[in-house]
């Protein structure tokens, strides 16, 4: 399951190598803070969990048997670690009544976004992102980290395949039916 | 929504997430995230840990209760016919200590138990503060 190189730098880090944890950490924070902030919604919040997944991680590095990917292993702390959170604040944002395309149409929502700037584009993918149910943010992050990999999903969410299919299609429909209201508003924004 | 449809909402989707940013920490992210393990893995290290766990000393206590209180129950408190009365309590050191009286000893032999005495106990912080230091390298 693990490459040669992934050994190598477990090996170092449970020798105590503090510079090969730091690589470690360099090359995950980016997606850790990434599913921590879309399950959490709150920038502070992301980076305190992003820390406590990573000291998780650096103590349980030596009961580690390598039997998942290196990255599902980090992802299914980090997934936890928020989870945990949410249940500790008992503030999971999963009221969303939108869960389908009405008007517009997907190939329309297509050319209203192929018309936007990137950088403008990327903000609101952001902003539709933030408003899906907690349980679907971190569906559909989990989906495209993991290279749509579903036996590797099944392992840091604990349920089936076919479960997660299921899930990821609700999903799916909740993020497009918030980008259609999102996009709904810009055009009537920028019509005045 | 049909199987036509649904591969549809799966390529839009695929697009949006390929455009999705992937948010960064703050800058210090790491560096305060390693000064973090180094305090807590420091304070592991200097932990105290009780060599019996609580449940272990209640257990025992609560054994120790349980067998006192049965001893009461068949030998009684005080009233005379327990074997607790039956036990002689005056001191009698003179079998322990009787060598002591006829002893006598060098003087060479007591400046060397005096010495090693004194070494003992300058020893005592010596090692404490090599002990210290050691551990606060690792």
């Amino acid at each position: 399951m693990l490459t040669n190189k992934e050994k190598e730098l477990i090996e170092e880090i449970r020798r105590g190598n503090a510079r090969a944890f730091t690589d470690l950490v360099e090359r995950y924070k980016d997606l850790v803070f990434t599913l921590s902030l879309r399950l959490l919604g709150n920038r502070e919040e992301a980076e305190e969990v992003s820390q406590d997944a990573f000291i998780k991680i650096y103590k349980s590095l030596a009961t580690f048997k390598g039997d998942s990917k290196v990255s599902t292993w980090i992802y299914r702390i980090a997934y936890n670690t928020a989870l945990d959170r949410i249940k500790k604040n008992k503030r999971a944002h999963d009221h969303v009544e939108i869960d389908q395309v009405r008007k517009m149409g997907l190939a329309d929502m297509d050319d209203a976004l192929d018309k936007m700037v990137q950088e403008e584009k990327r903000q609101l993918i952001d902003q539709c992102l933030a408003k899906l149910p907690t349980e679907d943010a971190g569906i559909i992050t989990l989906f495209y980290f993991e290279e749509k990999n579903l036996l590797e999903m099944e392992k840091i969410l604990n349920v089936s395949a076919n479960t997660i299919k299921v899930k990821l299609f609700r999903a799916r429909k909740k993020l497009a039916g918030i980008m259609e209201t999102s996009l709904e508003r810009e055009i009537l924004e920028s019509n005045g | 929504m049909d199987k036509h449809e649904e591969k549809k909402l799966e390529e839009f989707v695929d697009r949006i997430m390929a455009d999705a940013p992937l948010e960064s920490p703050s800058v210090d992210f790491t560096k305060n995230l390693m000064q973090k393990i180094e305090v807590q893995s420091h304070q592991e290290a200097f932990q105290y840990k009780p060599i019996m766990s609580r449940s272990v000393l209640v257990g025992l206590f609560v054994a120790f209760s349980v067998l006192m209180g049965y001893v009461i129950s068949q030998y009684g408190l005080g009233d005379g016919t327990g074997w607790f009365d039956k036990i002689t309590w005056e001191p009698n050191f003179k079998p322990l200590w009787g060598w002591l009286e006829n002893y006598t000893s060098s003087k060479v032999w007591v400046y060397a138990v005096l010495l090693f005495g004194f070494l003992f106990f300058v020893q005592v912080p010596w090692l404490k503060k090599h002990m210290d230091r050691t551990a606060l390298l690792k």
